[in-house]
């Protein structure tokens, strides 16, 4: 009796549908039957191609039990590409693909112009612009030669030059000398600013720079399809910068550099009417392979329609979050941040003992902590909290000791400027030697004081929060589309090296996934975050409503004009 | 790859010789029998995960699909 023959008698016997010659050899084959193991692999892989094509394992298994060679390879060749054929992906993009180079560069301290704009704002551009300018050449004048030394320069007069660069949009890191580019010599950077801080930025000023911006959008047009969309805020002029950067940081990874990717830069982009960019945004969306959600400090309308629409358009959706300190370059906050990484994919759903254990055997929280943390209603936030509380308030002690300078810079990178209006104290967990410490340093009944350590804490706690959120409870983080059912999830990043890698592994077509079977649904994550992309829900009476809904939802949408 | 041939013709001897001693219990001594049926099951979309589905009882579902039914047709009656 032909293998074939028998496997079948196999299926029938457990009453399910049996499989065609063609869809035994592709998805099987002789070689899964020689262990338990390679048979698994081969169902495993089957489970993997369903979720992520169809979001249903019986449809996957009803369209393509029967179906030619050809149609099965379409879908098993697409996520499964040998070694050949995964170079062969890469080279397009950098060997076949010509590089895109019609955007012209605008520079981080104009791009203020590109978004919504008061008078007020303009006026303070212009009243802190010369207001730094005598200090500027008062540094050149002296010979100030060093980042530090011009720091100190502002002090004795009783002035804080960050503030004031900020307020004249001169905070930036850009082409060609920007103030907090580094490895440009100091004075070069110095006599850029002086330049311009000259500048007067008036109507004339604005509207010469919103043409280049306007070019730009008209270049952006003529592309069929772009593979990357940036979803951000552009509310403030810190959004602009810390878009920008996030841009530049990525571009710089040589990977990346490599791909000739064309992308859409809304930093660079401009349109007079509100109606036009709506829809100027909607296409690029439409022709977007990813769109990377960065997610700042919260979210706003725009950005989250973006990432939803793409998800419901079958697009992928990176959500970047960045990490204080968590670029690779502070070894000391590797392991901790690897940490409340495996916390965040621990099992809560029966309880927290298991995350117990798991800071207790870590030493991130005294016995005492431990005591409080068991109480009904507490959760991973809590515990990330309180991890962060005891280990992140050491880590920057021990790295950064107490220069306020190195922390305020880290924060400024990533957008986080002033200390928030709301008491540090609301930030953190009650009952805890940090928040002890915190309430000691209370200056009247409603505030305590700031100090750029606790805001730092404060923003770690932010940003991981904002993570787990996206995670697990944000209602963006998936999407079903109208078209297949499929429901989608966004891939969470923390960092520019990671968002990288996403990228380049999703436009190559590359990325691997696994199968996770929980206790309510059925998870499909990627291999680089451990993100669910794909999720099956185990409620048999949900599957059923679903789907049924879906289905009808295909056939109208379909057949609409011949019913 | 001549002895791969033969060692799937093993096989299928086996997996043949498992099949026609019984029907619904399949033996064979490469694949064990759990592994074989929970594979078929999961391939098709029909395995029943050791977590059941979120349980909802019989009554619930009838109480809710008919609580706007002013009729007779209440729990105690499926009962």
């Amino acid at each position: 009796m032909p293998l074939l023959d028998i496997m079948n008698k196999c299926f029938l016997s457990l009453a399910v549908e049996p499989v065609g010659k063609e869809f035994f050899e592709t998805i099987l084959g002789y070689e899964s039957l020689t262990s338990n193991k390679s048979f698994e692999d081969h169902i495993n892989k089957f489970n993997i191609l369903s979720m992520f094509f169809f979001g249903n394992f019986e449809h996957a298994y009803t369209k393509l039990r029967s179906a030619s060679k050809k149609e099965i390879g379409k879908y098993y060749n697409e996520i499964f590409p040998d070694e050949d054929e995964k170079k062969k992906r890469v080279e397009k993009y950098t060997k076949q693909r010509l590089p895109f180079d019609d955007i012209q560069e605008i520079m981080g301290w104009d791009l203020w112009c590109l978004g919504y704009l008061s008078k007020s704002y303009i006026s303070s551009i212009n009243e802190n612009r010369e207001k730094l300018l005598p200090i500027l050449e008062e540094a050149k004048n002296k010979g100030i030669s060093s980042d530090d030394a011009f720091d100190k320069m502002g002090k004795p007069k009783g002035t804080m030059l960050d503030p004031i660069l900020r307020k004249a949009a001169l905070d930036y890191n850009s082409k060609p000398y920007g103030i907090y580019e580094k490895h440009i010599p100091f004075l070069k950077r110095l006599e850029n600013a002086i330049e311009v801080c000259k500048q007067k930025a008036n109507t004339e000023y604005i509207d010469k720079i919103r043409e280049i911006g306007r070019q730009n959008t008209a270049a952006y047009l003529t592309l069929h399809d772009i593979d990357m969309y940036i979803a951000t805020s552009m509310r403030s002029p810190s959004h602009f910068t810390t878009t920008k950067m996030l841009i530049k940081d990525l571009f710089e990874i040589p990977e990346i550099k490599e791909m000739n990717m064309r992308y859409f830069d809304p930093t660079l982009s401009f349109s007079h009417d509100r109606v036009d960019k709506g829809l100027i945004e909607c296409l690029m969306i439409k022709r977007a392979k990813v769109t990377i959600y960065n997610a700042q400090e919260y979210d706003t309308f725009g950005k989250d329609s973006e990432a939803a629409v793409t998800l419901a358009q079958g697009g992928a959706v990176i959500v970047y979050i960045a990490r204080l300190f968590g670029e690779g370059d502070v070894q000391e906050f590797k392991k901790f941040y690897e940490d409340i990484d495996a916390v965040m994919l621990m099992d809560d759903s029966e309880g927290i003992e298991n995350l117990v254990d798991f800071i207790r055997r870590e030493r991130y929280a005294t016995e005492l902590d431990l005591e409080w943390i068991i109480k009904p209603g507490v959760g991973k936030a809590e515990v990330i909290t309180l991890m962060i509380q005891n280990k992140g308030s050491k880590l920057l002690q021990t790295v950064y000791k107490n220069d306020e300078k190195k922390l305020k810079e880290a924060l400024d990178r990533l957008g986080y400027e002033e200390f928030p209006q709301e008491s540090p104290t609301s930030f953190l967990l009650p009952e805890t030697s940090v928040y002890i410490d915190a309430m000691a340093k209370k200056v009247s009944e409603k505030k305590t004081e700031w100090t750029y350590e606790l805001f730092a804490l404060c923003t770690m706690i932010n940003l991981e929060k904002r993570a787990l959120i996206f995670k697990e409870g944000h209602p963006l983080s998936l999407q079903t589309s109208p078209d297949d059912g499929v429901a989608r999830g966004v891939i969470i990043t923390r960092s520019v090296a990671k968002t990288a890698e996403v990228l380049k592994a999703m436009l190559c077509r590359t990325l691997g996934y696994n199968i996770e079977y929980g206790k309510y649904a059925c998870l499909l994550r990627d291999v680089i975050t451990k993100s669910p992309v794909r999720v099956v829900t185990r409620d048999k009476n949900l599957t059923v409503a679903f789907w049924s809904k879906h289905q009808e939802g295909r056939k109208k949408f379909y057949f609409s004009d011949s019913e | 790859m001549e002895d791969t041939k033969k060692q799937i013709k093993l096989e299928i001897v086996k997996i043949q010789e498992a099949t026609s001693k019984k029907n619904k219990e399949i033996l064979s001594e490469t694949l064990s029998k759990g592994i074989l049926v929970k594979g078929i099951l999961k391939l098709a979309g029909r395995w029943i995960p050791e977590y059941p589905p979120r349980e909802i009882k019989d009554e619930e579902i009838f109480n809710t699909a008919f609580k706007d039914f002013n009729s007779d047709a209440v729990v105690g009656h499926y009962e």
